[in-house]
């Protein structure tokens, strides 16, 4: 499903983010993706949804060749990727609802279609019934739950978490690490890249260890080491 | 899904005045008012350009014929003169004509009509109203009637015609002026509204930061990004220009009588059809070329800072 070949990804001022990197991630999978501050994590996610490119190596999801995907291109891998980033978190101005529609509204669902599939995300995240509350007026638990329920209105195959849990008390990070295995179980493929120790531990899924852009272990019920 | 695209990039155009309403209403203002100042300019530019065509064709020069000149003489003369590049035209008048002519003007005037009928012989002579292409040409072809072949059959001449030229060339070099200043002004507008444009979009998009990465992350298209940005700036100079172009109308129809005054008084020109014949194409122009700049203007701001 998601494989990378031998990537480096060397930033301007000859930052190495990434060096060698191969692995392969198949269908149905629930990978976390751990290390230190400034290892690379985010880096490799992004290459994933193509916002970043790498310097060498492949990039191949599915059976699509993305490392040099044409930019017009990318809106179609998007749409097939659902991603949860910390950078991009909910609209204030606009409601739960809202918020989930938007990504509907922009890349052209019709009006039918968003009033059908907006209730069923937030369904599956369990917030229906405060659809029409302002992201102030719900808990960070809350709001996290919606940008997952947001990141799943493509219904994609691959789901990108950078961090999900990163501002988040242990009750709360629980229960958004619930949330994914659910997604997971339906059979969309996760990524999780986090920093939360306990997290890792009590998954026993899949563990890639990156340290200074290298992936230096890889197992198959991980746990957090470092 | 085009319509429903479009329309959805519309809503968003329009919430991006609502979002920056201070900085909307500024750019309106600037785009109205650099709209404004070129109508303004090419509005007396065209009026400049109309007065001194009108002074120019009014101005001709008459020959008055001696009295023994046969018409055979005087058309052949009139032949002569006609087949000169320069020459506009040329208008044989006959002592029967002109008397006829002075009638006419003189109808309400008893006096001279008694006068007129005591009369036994028409004295009033026969004579030859020349028209020049240009002004100008008036002294080539003053000089061609002062040969002597010519010389022999001429009374009088009126040369008034270089009073006419002083006043054209004053006229001529006003509008030369109104077309340099005109022409810095507008550049220098057109290049400001741009400069405005180009920041307020670029505001604009700053301002929508996190709804462009979001749009990103779930892969809105890179045209349906930059379309409400686009839209925006077409929305200012549709608007703008629209203003200031209907404020222009409007002055020169309620303006038309004084500008008639000023720069056509004695004439059959009609200022409003001036407006409608010439000046609304300038307008049309003008309102094209201000959505055409302000397009180029978002398309090289969301280039740059969508990075699209
Ligand atoms: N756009 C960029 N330009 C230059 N250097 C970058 C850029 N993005 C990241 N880096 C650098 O690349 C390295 C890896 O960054 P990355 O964000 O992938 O780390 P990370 O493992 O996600 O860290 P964290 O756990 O703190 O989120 C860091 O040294 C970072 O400073
Ligand atoms: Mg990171």
């Amino acid at each position: 499903m998601i494989t990378l070949e031998k990537v480096s990804k060397i930033y301007p001022h000859k930052v190495i983010a990434l060096k060698d990197v191969s692995v392969t991630i198949e269908a149905g999978e629930f990978v976390s993706i751990v290390g230190q501050s400034g290892t690379g994590k985010t880096t490799l996610a992004k290459m994933i949804i193509a916002e970043e490119h790498p310097n060498e190596g492949r990039v191949i999801i599915g059976d699509w060749d993305i490392t040099n995907i044409n930019r017009k291109d990318v809106p179609l891998l998007r749409r097939q990727i659902g991603v949860v980033f910390q950078d991009f978190k909910l609209l204030p101005q606009k409601t739960l609802f809202e918020n989930v529609a938007f990504a509907l509204e922009v890349s052209g669902v019709s009006h039918e279609k968003i009033k059908q599939i907006v209730p069923q995300v937030l369904k599956i995240v369990g917030l229906q019934h405060k659809q029409d509350r302002f992201p102030r007026e719900v808990s960070g638990g809350e709001q996290q739950r919606v940008v997952i329920a947001r990141a799943l209105v493509h219904r994609p195959k691959i789901l990108v978490a950078d961090e999900p849990t990163g501002n988040l008390d242990a009750i709360n990070a629980h229960e958004i690490v619930e949330l994914l295995l659910k997604i997971n179980s339906f059979g969309t493929t996760v990524v999780l890249v986090t920093h939360n120790r306990e997290i890792v531990n009590s998954l026993r899924k899949r563990v890639l260890t990156i340290d200074h852009g290298h992936l230096i272990s890889d197992q198959a019920t991980g746990k957090y080491r470092l | 899904m085009i319509a429903l695209q479009a329309s959805r990039a519309i809503k968003f155009a329009f919430q991006n005045f609502h979002r920056n309403l201070w900085l909307s209403i500024i750019t309106f203002f600037i785009v109205a008012v650099a709209v404004f100042s070129i109508s303004l300019v090419s509005a007396l530019n065209v009026l400049g350009q109309r007065a001194l065509q009108t002074v120019e064709t009014k101005v001709d020069v008459t020959l008055e014929l001696k009295t023994e000149v046969t018409e055979d003489q005087a058309l052949a003369f009139k032949d002569r003169l006609t087949q000169s590049p320069t020459v506009q035209s040329v208008v044989y008048q006959s002592k029967a004509q002109a008397m006829e002519n002075f009638k006419k003007v003189h109808e309400q005037d008893p006096n001279i009509q008694e006068l007129l009928s005591e009369l036994t012989s028409n004295p009033l002579p026969a004579s030859i109203i020349i028209k020049a292409k240009k002004i100008t040409d008036f002294e080539s072809i003053m000089k061609f009637v002062d040969n002597e072949e010519n010389l022999q059959l001429i009374a009088n001449k009126d040369r008034d015609f270089q009073d006419s030229q002083t006043v054209i060339q004053k006229l001529t070099q006003i509008t030369h002026r109104i077309r340099e200043v005109g022409m810095v002004t507008s550049g220098v507008f057109a290049l400001l509204s741009l400069i405005v444009l180009f920041n307020t979009i670029r505001i604009a998009i700053y301002t929508h930061r996190e709804e462009i990465g979001i749009m990103r992350l779930v892969g809105a298209s890179n045209g349906f990004i930059r379309a409400p940005f686009i839209l925006e700036s077409l929305i200012y100079s549709i608007i703008g220009a629209g203003i200031a172009l209907g404020v222009i109308v409007f002055l020169w129809q309620s303006t038309a009588p004084a500008m008639y005054n000023f720069f056509f008084a004695g004439t059959n020109v009609n200022v409003s059809g001036i407006l409608k014949e010439e000046f609304m194409t300038v307008i049309g122009w003008e309102f094209l070329g201000s959505i055409v700049l302000s397009v180029l203007s978002a398309w090289i701001a969301t280039r740059r800072y969508l990075k699209v």
